[in-house]
């Protein structure tokens, strides 16, 4: 039988226009099929908020407002977490299984930050088996840099079928859907 | 520096001041601020970055202090100073923590969303597809309901309908087809040798009828075929249609055995099933009742593959549902059926009219042998005995246990009979198989059960089993056709052995539990409606198997069975059938014998045979002794009642008493004593004598006072039952009242006809 593991993709979406922030978290099988989707409804930092929470805006919304919420609020018992966005990686501290952020191979040039507190996670590149997606890093939080090479094996068992980034365009059009069809996520 | 310098001034610094602290500022064109030429960089006041106090914390942003001051005013005056600051003092009086409006979801696999996650859209809006090949509620590009004229759509109730946002949301949601293909294929369970055979066949056949006894897999053998195809790329999208009690258990084996694909149970509200009917799937599966209904609204061209379980559901051509079936034609079809022929060879006929057209005509059902010659490359049946070993599957045994309808039953049946076949010959040439049919069915409830009473030969049958003959760790499955009337009332009388009651009013949700309460908890009966879980379901923890009452076709009786005997089934299988002795079950089950002869030769061996047994209107009308209103009268020596001698009146009576199963003694036709004949028969209960005194009076009425008379002749005699008057024409009401409450018998010239038909006795 198909051993029943389940992914959750993690992100959080800004809506330019309405300078508000939409979190969401798709959960899939092994098949990459979806199995729960959660969104919160528009987080909408005022004009004074923005700039008093400067770098600290978007993780506070991510990970404290969105991302907890999200995570806590799934039925299926996950087991691995994938953002798309390395400030997630600190949703770590709020759930008991590997965090990943994961990026393309080589479309991010690194630049080291002189204000960066926290050492970076350990990266490691996944080769898609099948040869059909383009190489991705994969990294874990400061917090558990195990993280990435307990999940190496999960990530590329997935990535041989799946985009492990693809997820994230569907997130992103299903909210496109969202915040046109329903006004409360305006 | 005027006043309208101080504001740009300050513009400048209150928008940089919280971020950087730029220490000048460039003016290219300053000679249009300042007096003095020449100068473009002038200084800024130097502000201080804003410091957080020590207790600053995102998550309650209200701590937050900021000081600000200015340490190089360069040529800005104190009054400048002073109008900055007091600007930026009131930031932290704006400064509210960020609010979190809350969250929503759904989970698809347990089909359950948050409350309140529902949408109004016009429905038209989902018949339109756009540019972008989505429907354009569903397409972020040119979806008309993000105008303001959407607003004043949704709120037109009557063009409106409700519809879950996340179900709008799931086909986005979805991987992208054939992105997923190039892994190697992993099955859960390895395919038995005959099952690879049936793949294969599937597979390498565009119109193939897979015909495998129940339970040997036809419907997995299916999906792998299924999925070898859509990862070869010759099939892009596929229907499976089947019967809706078993949509859920085609759904979970695609998710077992087909686990990249697809997968969607077309169902819910009309909306809901058109979104899903246009979303990006691999295989819909939808069952025959709401394709019918959708069939109108539905791209039919996008499928290139459809599967019809239990095909025989389309045997015939002039229903809606065949009709709508036949609007749908993919380039491969695929038909799965244990049972393909259950009465007549035109029903394999129009079956293949669909698989392959123009293969069989139905010119061709008097040919039985051609029939099986045209079909063989596009048919493969294998039956469980064939394959038993391979699927270690143990053995079945069939019992028939012929019971006696208990006293008020008996009584209740006969008064029914009476009282319908006088009702079935009033109809005259109006009555048709419906009347008969009713009647049949109203008997067999009384077969099973007396409903005044509650007495049920059958019942007491099978509670007596249980409680002594069956394992306690063993389970049974109770078929009946009538939930109502006999499962739910004998499902209180059973309760004490752990009882659940499956049938077509519940819910699939309460089925699905029902299913699974009787398989995992203490429960060890099933009772089941036989058209709600006679196909499909897979209940191989029960080994034993009643059923209680008889389908018409044996090939009903036959996959009831299958939901225990089948792939997984261990143990031996005991199936018993309930039957009542003197009652409509003894004549059906005479029927049912040359039609399980006639299935077995058809399509186990596909060879000749006769097709004189065929299940026909005359059939159904013969159980009670009539015949069928549309077939012209046969050119026969009979001639109508009046026409009849009194000598041949009586002679035809004892023709009669014989055919009921009388022995017949006639006496004198002179000095009779008072009685024609004599009749004497033995029941159960003991030897029943009659004295029968017939009155041929076609056109007149039998008074009081020959009623009186062998009466009298019945009192003086103590060995005779009862007494029989027998009449051509009508009794007078007296006589009628007098008969009342004695062990008098009246019977006048309409309830004889009834009778007469009833045993085929023609006036002659």
């Amino acid at each position: 039988m198909t051993t029943e593991k389940f992914f959750g993709f993690l992100t959080l979406n800004r809506n330019e226009n309405e300078n508000s922030y939409l979190g969401a978290l798709l959960v899939v099988d092994v098949m990459s099929r979806p199995i729960e989707f959660r969104v919160t409804f528009p987080v909408k930092p005022t004009a004074i908020q923005r700039p008093l929470y400067g770098d600290v805006l978007e993780p506070y919304i991510g990970v404290e407002l969105c991302g907890k919420q999200l995570i806590e609020s799934v039925d299926h018992k996950l087991d691995c977490v994938i953002v798309n966005q390395e400030y997630l990686l600190e949703i770590r501290k709020d759930i008991n299984c590997p965090v990943i952020y994961a990026q393309r191979a080589g479309e991010v040039i690194e630049i080291s930050s002189t204000e960066s507190i926290k050492p970076p996670g350990k990266k490691t590149q996944i080769n898609s088996t099948s040869g059909r997606f383009q190489p991705i890093v994969i990294s874990s939080s400061p917090r558990e840099p195990e993280d990435s090479i307990s999940a190496k094996e999960m990530v590329e068992r997935l990535f041989e079928d799946i985009d492990l980034l693809e997820p994230f365009e569907r997130i992103e059009n299903a909210l496109g859907v969202l915040v046109s069809q329903d006004e409360r996520f305006k | 520096m005027d006043e309208s310098d101080y504001s740009l001034w300050f513009k400048i610094a209150h928008r940089l001041i919280p971020l950087h602290t730029p220490k000048c500022l460039e003016f290219p064109n300053l000679d249009t601020s300042f007096s003095e030429p020449g100068i473009n960089i002038v200084n800024i006041p130097q502000l201080l970055k804003p410091e957080q106090s020590k207790n600053f914390c995102p998550v309650t942003p209200k701590q937050t202090n900021i000081s600000t001051s200015i340490i190089s005013p360069g040529i800005l005056n104190a009054n400048d100073q002073i109008g900055i600051l007091s600007e930026i003092t009131e930031i932290p009086q704006l400064f509210e923590k960020i609010i979190f409006n809350g969250k929503t979801g759904k989970d698809y696999r347990n089909k359950e969303s948050d409350k309140d996650e529902t949408l109004q859209l016009p429905l038209d809006a989902f018949k339109e597809i756009c540019i972008h090949g989505a429907m354009k509620p569903l397409c972020e590009y040119c979806s008309p309901l993000q105008s303001e004229s959407s607003k004043k759509k949704s709120t037109n109730i009557k063009n409106s309908h409700i519809v879950n946002i996340f179900d709008l949301l799931l086909p986005l949601l979805q991987p992208p087809l054939g992105e997923n293909f190039d892994s190697n294929i992993s099955i859960p369970q390895k395919l038995f040798n005959f099952q690879r055979v049936g793949v294969k066949f599937l597979v390498e056949k565009p119109n193939a009828l897979l015909a495998d006894e129940m339970g040997t897999g036809k419907s997995i053998q299916a999906i792998v075929a299924l999925r070898f195809l859509i990862r070869l790329g010759k099939v892009k999208k596929g229907l499976v249609i089947c019967p809706k009690s078993i949509l859920s258990d085609w759904d979970k084996k695609f998710w077992d055995w087909a686990p990249e694909l697809q997968t969607r149970v077309v169902r819910g509200n009309k909306d809901t099933r058109l979104i899903i009917w246009k979303s990006p799937n691999h295989v819909c599966l939808v069952s025959y009742d709401t394709l019918r209904q959708d069939i109108d609204d539905i791209p039919i061209n996008q499928f290139d593959l459809v599967v019809l379980d239990e095909i025989q559901r389309i045997k015939n051509p002039d229903t809606e549902t065949a009709k709508a079936i036949r609007m749908i034609q993919p380039t491969i079809r695929w038909g799965l059926s244990g049972t393909p022929l259950e009465n007549r060879i035109e029903e394999l006929i129009a079956i293949y009219s669909y698989l392959k057209p123009n293969l069989l005509h139905y010119d061709d059902a008097n040919n039985p042998i051609d029939v099986k010659r045209k079909i063989s490359p596009y048919f493969l049946r294998r039956r469980l005995k064939d394959v038993k070993d391979e699927l270690e599957l143990g053995e079945k045994v069939k019992n028939e246990i012929w019971l006696e309808l208990k006293d008020a039953q008996r009584e209740s049946y006969e008064k029914a009979k009476e009282e319908g076949i006088v009702e079935l010959n009033k109809h005259g040439e109006a009555i048709t198989i419906q009347h008969v049919l009713a009647l049949i069915g109203y008997l067999k409830q009384i077969c099973n059960r007396e409903s005044l009473t509650g007495e049920s030969c059958k019942l007491e049958y099978l509670i007596d089993v249980l409680e002594n003959d069956i394992d306690e760790e063993e389970k049974v499955l109770v078929f009946s056709q009538y939930p109502e009337k006999t499962l739910k009332p004998i499902q209180h009388d059973l309760e004490k052995f752990g009882v659940q009651l499956y049938s077509g009013q519940l819910t699939e949700n309460k089925r699905n539990a029902v299913l699974g309460s009787f398989e995992n908890d203490q429960n060890r009966i099933l009772l089941i409606s036989i058209k709600a879980g006679g196909l499909g379901l897979t209940i191989t923890s029960a080994n034993h198997v009643f059923h209680f009452d008889h389908w018409w076709n044996p090939a009903i009786a036959d996959q009831a069975e299958g939901r225990a005997y089948r792939r997984g089934q261990t143990k031996t299988v005991f199936v018993t059938t309930l039957f009542t002795i003197n009652t409509i079950e003894e004549d059906i089950h005479k029927l049912l014998a040359n039609k399980r002869h006639l299935f077995q030769d058809i399509v186990d061996d596909l060879s000749d045979t006769s097709l004189s047994a065929l299940l026909s209107e005359d059939e159904l009308f013969g159980l009670f002794g009539l015949r069928s209103p549309k077939k012209p009268k046969s050119q026969s020596t009979e001639k109508p009642l009046e026409d009849l001698s009194p000598y041949e009146f009586e002679d035809m009576i004892s023709k009669l008493c014989r055919e009921i199963g009388y022995a017949v003694r006639e006496t004198k036709r002179s000095r009779d004593g008072g009685v024609d004949l004599y009749a004497k028969r033995d029941l159960v209960t003991g030897t029943e004598s009659l004295i029968i005194q017939c009155k041929h009076y076609p056109n007149g009425v039998v008074g009081v006072e020959k009623v009186r008379e062998l009466y009298g002749v019945l009192a003086s005699r103590q060995d005779i039952s009862r007494a029989v008057l027998i009449t051509s024409g009508q009794f007078s009401s007296t006589a009628i009242d007098f008969a009342s409450g004695k062990n008098l018998k009246l019977i006048n010239g309409d309830e004889l006809k009834g009778i007469l038909i009833r045993y085929k006795i023609s006036p002659q």
